[in-house]
């Protein structure tokens, strides 16, 4: 027999007398209530922004959006309230047309956001594991 | 060291029964409780850690797909929990030198427990186990718990198997080097 055969059988003949710890007493009772607690706290969700701001945030986007309508619409000659839309569009469309970005950023937006959503998997997947 | 441990329902626990998770605790908590001991060497840090692994347990219990043993996911989340709270305390995993042990001491060795009583044999064997780092500790114990399974040894510590192979072995020849080192040298050079 050779000296790991040797040690495997010296250490299965030491953990043969192997006996478990035990925790304090009550410990099942503390676990089952911090997991319960836990849990109901779990089930009550509070969202970040209460609803009256969400709804008071939402006038006032609506309200700066029609005040720029209206805005721009006076200082032309149109009439029309479909008009206005139009030239907004054509505004739109123009500025986004000037934008001109160099090759470099583009390609470093596209690999910035490439990076990002590969992280966001390898992240997912790690904490998914380490859990699971 | 054999367990008999139920398979717990896992559905009653995900509809909330808070009885069936009590009995999961009362099956599991001595062998998480001796792991985390064993890993983080105090006992009011171990037992927080037992708590700690059931409410990981309790609260990601939904994504248990059966594809391991119940005990074997269990032990995963202690040891990863374990490996946690030693990163937060910072504390040193102990590797320290050892001295290579003969085969004519293993056989000394061998013949000595032989003739220990099996709770002297037990009381030794919790010492050996305080002095061994807190991977070598785990490892061992997982292996005995686990029926010498080396395929859901290599699950727990998301490791394969050649790596736990050769990890045990180095953990075997330190756990001996320990045993020899506590063991009174004039005891066992009476029983060579």
């Amino acid at each position: 027999m050779d000296n790991q055969e040797e040690l495997e059988k010296l250490i299965d003949n030491l953990m043969a007398s192997d006996s478990l710890e035990v925790p304090s007493h009550g410990f099942t009772q503390k676990v089952v209530e911090k997991a319960i607690k836990g849990k109901s706290q779990q089930l009550e969700y509070k969202p970040l922004l209460p609803k009256w701001i969400l709804s008071l945030a939402a006038i006032l986007i609506v309200g700066l959006v029609v005040y720029g309508i209206d805005l721009y619409a006076t200082s032309g000659t149109s009439t029309s309230y479909f008009e206005d839309l139009n030239k907004i569009g054509v505004w739109s469309s123009d500025f986004f047309a000037q934008l001109n970005f160099s090759k470099t950023l583009t390609y470093s937006i596209v690999i910035f956001g490439l990076m990002i959503c590969l992280h966001t998997l390898v992240l997912k997947k790690y904490f998914e594991n380490r859990l699971a | 060291m054999e367990q008999n441990l139920n398979q717990p329902n896992v559905q009653l626990i995900l509809s909330g029964d808070s009885q069936e998770f009590s009995k999961l605790v009362d099956d599991y908590k001595n062998l998480v409780f001796t792991v985390a001991l064993r890993m983080l060497k105090n006992p009011e840090e171990a037992e927080e850690v037992a708590q700690d692994t059931f409410i990981k347990v309790f609260k990601s219990i939904k994504n248990f797909k059966g594809d391991s043993k119940f005990s074997t996911w269990i032990y995963r989340i202690t040891y990863n929990t374990c490996l946690d709270r030693l990163k937060k305390i910072k504390k040193e995993q102990n590797i320290s030198s050892f001295d290579e042990i003969s085969g004519l001491e293993i056989a000394n060795l061998n013949t000595v427990l032989d003739d220990i009583e099996r709770g002297e044999k037990s009381k030794l064997l919790k010492k050996c186990m305080e002095l061994l780092s807190p991977n070598d500790s785990a490892l061992l114990s997982f292996f005995y718990f686990e029926e010498k399974n080396l395929k859901e040894l290599s699950k727990i510590l998301s490791l394969s198997e050649n790596t736990v192979k050769v990890r045990l072995f180095r953990a075997r020849e330190r756990l001996g080097s320990i045993l020899k080192e506590r063991l009174n040298p004039e005891t066992i050079r009476n029983y060579g």
